[in-house]
């Protein structure tokens, strides 16, 4: 056990001080948590520990070996930076929020079986949620239930297969799936983890929710959920040839969208599913040096993503606006969050010096020497589309593109300026030391991405992006307008559920009211009043009006009398355990 | 969109025109360089010639921008509020339908 003390512990602890402390003092923990939690990660030695009893089951809560190492050596970093740029937010649910949302990352990390991953994954589903719906506006509350009923429906798949794995199996093992044999219920669980890791056409709760989260959850958000994802399917789905199809799928998809876009967490947004594309190709191609590709790409991409955010969440904290159509010209009044926007900007892109070279192009490589030309053809292609999207458009309009319309810049807190410096420096750090990366990936290391002719097919592949957006830049100005994507079908599935819905629920509904009339069920109503009280009062003290707000929307959502759609998720809860517990027993 | 009385070119500044200038210059010495120095092994026959990849990266990025905006000017874009509105209308309408935006 001294080798072993679980980071998620730092961070359970650290919001229930967070909550209990009075006024302000609490913001300060978090940072120390995840100073502790760096600490715990630096010192951890492979095996296993923290196994547990629970109902005649062995749980793993730490499993440490070098592919859990990389990934909590990068999360807790991440935190630690991300808790410095929240430093000055005096709401407390929201460092609770994201404490509990971290606990859960590491939780999936170091877990050894589907049992701790499943509980630890809904954790993060949930603390995640409130992050969107912390700030408290109604376009928040709305994208956070439609973001929560997406990993809702990626829980039930990951449930279904743990299940019927079980069932045919008899373990629990979280262990590598057989590429050459999979089975149904391996399928559902490799779909529970594309949902998380928004493998397109599954993605559509992330462009939507993120853009609406709060300006410093939106940083905790682009770091753990997706590379979650990619490090659970590393661990199972490694050598899916799928997954290097939908991968290079991804990469290209998100760039179109984030050339278009004009909200800038949009395009970010956006750009986490190209980039996680890279990722999911990685594991997809499956061989040491792409799955190599893929924990190096994670690493640099959770700092560089990270910073990205925080540059655009300072123009949103600034300008009150994240719209490109109506910023423009800020170089002379937001001078660092500029060169930090663009010091992670280079990073992405892949320019030499920065970390996303070190990374990416391992990737590509690995993917080509495995003869897989066209995914690497296509990685390719979407490099251009990151650097002309991410890297030249977004800060061209935010911070050149016209003259300063003279928008009433609010002050930025330094905290802030501190945690970009922090990420900057270490893309950098990573970018001329690649060798500090390399050491952490799980295989060994055969790639040396500082030679002539790599340095040199950058600069080229680069510059000449460069030159097509100075053609285009004409062309490329951001409009006031959002664009379709597959989250306009998942809303039209729900109306007509809905639609369908409607009529039967109203008849129970009927029948429900009358039966409880005549059988006078007095003493149950009580109860349920007493519940309904304690929800309100709870819920409402954890989110103020939120609640409230979630309940309005549900009943213009639902349209029916009974439409609360609190009430159904906490039914869908209760129904999934029972219906666990029923399974349970009888297996 | 495009619609600019004078070419782009005639608004720049002496500095920026010399920047501009600097810029094509170190294209086209990269390229030159492509002469010199080789791919490790090239992967599909043309990667082996020199400018390969300045020509990949300027038209992937002239395609790449040409189609996203063709799509966004046809099928993808939308009025800001055009969930909202469905949303607040009767439930069992079907949303308007928005007509594409014009840009000509």
């Amino acid at each position: 056990m001294t080798e072993f003390l679980h980071p998620s512990i730092f961070f359970v602890a650290c919001a229930l001080a967070v909550w209990l402390l009075p006024g302000r003092l609490g913001r300060w923990l978090p940072p120390v948590a995840a100073a502790l939690a760096i600490a715990s990660v630096l010192a951890m030695q492979p095996g296993v520990y923290t196994r547990i009893g629970y109902l005649g089951l062995t749980l793993g809560l730490g499993r440490v070996d070098a592919l859990s190492t990389v990934f909590a050596h990068v999360f807790a970093i991440q935190a630690l930076i991300g808790f410095i740029f929240a430093l000055h937010v005096e709401d407390r649910w929201q460092h609770v929020a994201a404490c509990m949302y971290i606990a859960g990352a590491f939780g999936c990390t170091f877990a050894e079986d589907y049992v701790t991953l499943f509980v630890f994954w809904e954790l993060m589903s949930v603390a995640s949620t409130f992050l969107v719906w912390l700030r408290r506006m109604p376009a928040s509350t709305r994208a956070g239930i439609r973001y929560f009923l997406f990993h809702i429906l990626g829980g039930l798949l990951l449930l279904a297969g743990l299940l019927l794995r079980h069932q045919a199996t008899g373990t629990f093992a979280f262990e590598a799936a057989d590429p050459a044999a999979a089975r149904f219920y391996d399928i559902l669980i490799m779909l529970g983890f594309c949902v998380n890791a928004a493998v397109i056409p599954l993605h559509a709760w992330l462009p939507d929710a993120y853009p609406e989260a709060t300006v410093t959850g939106a940083v905790f958000m682009s770091a753990f959920t997706t590379k979650t994802a990619v490090y659970v399917l590393l661990r199972a789905f490694t050598g899916f040839e799928i997954l290097g199809i939908m991968g290079t799928l991804m990469t290209i998809y998100g760039v179109i969208y984030a050339t278009i876009e004009n909200n800038a967490r949009r395009i970010l947004a956006y750009h986490i599913v190209s980039q996680v594309g890279y990722m999911v190709a990685g594991v997809g191609v499956g061989t040491a040096m792409t799955v190599n590709g893929a924990c190096a790409h994670a690493y640099a991409h959770i700092l560089y993503k990270g910073l990205l955010f925080m540059g655009a969440g300072t123009l949103l904290y600034a300008a009150g606006t994240a719209k490109l159509s109506d910023l423009g010209g800020l170089y002379r009044r937001l001078p660092w969050a500029f060169l930090w926007y663009m010091v992670a900007a280079v990073s992405i892109s892949g320019f030499p010096l920065f970390s996303g070279f070190v990374s990416k192009t391992m990737t590509i490589t690995g993917a080509a020497e495995a003869h897989h030309t066209w995914l690497a053809l296509g990685m390719e292609f979407a490099a251009v589309g990151t650097f002309l999207s991410v890297g030249i458009k977004l800060p061209y309009f935010a911070w050149f593109g016209r003259p300063d319309p003279g928008i009433a810049l609010r002050p930025v807190p330094r905290n802030m300026y501190v945690a970009m410096g922090i990420a900057g420096l270490l893309c950098f750090y990573i970018g001329v030391q690649p060798g500090f990366l390399y050491r952490l990936l799980p295989n060994p290391v055969d790639y040396v991405p500082y030679t002539p002719w790599h340095v040199l097919q950058s600069s080229l592949l680069l510059g000449f992006t460069g030159l097509g957006f100075y053609l285009l830049r004409h062309k490329l100005v951001p409009e006031a307008k959002i664009n379709l994507d597959f989250d306009w079908v998942y809303r039209m599935i729900g109306r007509v559920v809905l639609a369908l819905a409607r009529r039967p629920v109203e008849q129970i509904d009927n029948w429900w009211t009358e039966f409880y009339n005549r059988a006078g069920l007095r003493g149950l109503m009580n109860v349920a009043d007493g519940s309904a009280w304690f929800d309100k009062r709870a819920i409402d003290g954890v989110v103020d009006g939120t609640a409230l707000g979630v309940r309005r929307v549900g009943r213009t959502a639902t349209g029916v009398q009974t439409g609360r759609l609190q009430d159904y998720l906490a039914a869908a809860v209760v129904l999934g355990l029972a219906v666990f517990a029923v399974v349970w027993y009888a297996g | 969109m495009g619609q600019h009385p004078t070419p782009p070119s005639a608004l720049l500044s002496a500095p920026a025109r010399k920047l501009r200038n600097l810029m094509f210059a170190a294209l086209a010495l990269l390229v030159l360089l492509n002469l010199f120095i080789h791919p490790h092994e090239p992967h599909f026959g043309l990667d082996a010639y020199a400018g390969f990849w300045a020509v990949f990266g300027l038209v992937g990025a002239v395609v790449l921008g040409r189609a996203a905006k063709g799509l966004a000017h046809t099928v993808l874009g939308k009025n800001e509020d055009f969930y909202e509105k469905g949303t607040e209308d009767s439930m069992h309408a079907a949303p308007a339908e928005q007509k594409p935006p014009h840009h000509h």
